[in-house]
């Protein structure tokens, strides 16, 4: 497994843990609707995205290139994978955004504002959605599902 | 514009040189085992560099290596 595949499965991995975290916690309890009052159960949904994303920031540091290490030697096929996969989480990002918004607005438009709760809400999911848009598509591709990638 | 089919003969003149393994293959064209892997499973479109250094290693051309059928 090269150097770039294993980051992918680790932060798939623990992209799918954050999630799993994440939607447990804003989903108990009252749903996201009571987070804004509910300081401890807003604290563990945060601290899921925070895990995610610092968890990521070491994954990429460590599974880096080092020129005098042959073994993390990434070439044209990783970067293509790469590319691919970053173009995904992209679009699923902008997909999640514009879904997460337009639901907001059909089921609260009569009432004539959103709460707070939600903005919050989204605002952390999006990072779990632009991290597993990311690692899960590098996953299967590395793993030939799908087509193929081309250099 | 009708949909193309790449395939190789990446496997077959690995064999025919000394049964070359994938590594030693990787090693001498800059890439990586898994990359090899996946050509010759037909799991990756390679790049004009990449299937050049591949012929030049095996002493061929490239359209001896790689096929491309429309």
């Amino acid at each position: 497994m090269g150097i770039w595949q294993k980051r992918a499965v680790i932060n798939a991995i623990i992209g799918v843990m954050a999630t799993v975290g994440f939607l447990v916690a804003g989903f108990t309890g009252g749903g996201p609707g009571g987070l804004v009052e509910d300081t401890a159960r807003r604290n563990i949904a945060a601290a899921f995205v925070a895990f995610g994303i610092f968890s990521n920031i070491l994954v990429t540091y460590l599974t880096r290139h080092r020129p005098d290490k042959p073994s993390t030697l990434v070439d044209e096929r990783d970067r293509a994978i790469h590319r691919i996969s970053t173009e995904v989480s992209l679009r699923l990002t902008v997909a999640a955004v514009f879904l997460g918004c337009l639901i907001l607005y059909e089921t609260n438009a009569e009432a004539g504002s959103i709460s707070a709760n939600w903005v919050w809400f989204m605002g952390y999911g999006v990072f779990l959605v632009s991290n597993l848009g990311w690692a899960v598509p590098a996953v299967l591709m590395y793993a030939g599902v799908g087509g193929r990638a081309e250099g | 514009m009708p949909k193309a089919e790449f395939t190789n003969q990446v496997r077959r003149f690995r064999f025919e040189h000394d049964e070359m393994t994938q590594q030693d293959l990787a090693d001498r064209c800059g890439c990586t085992r898994q990359t090899i892997v996946a050509l010759e499973k037909n799991k990756y479109v390679p790049s004009l560099a990449l299937a050049f250094h591949i012929a030049r290693v095996f002493g061929v051309g490239v359209e001896d290596v790689f096929t491309f059928d429309e």
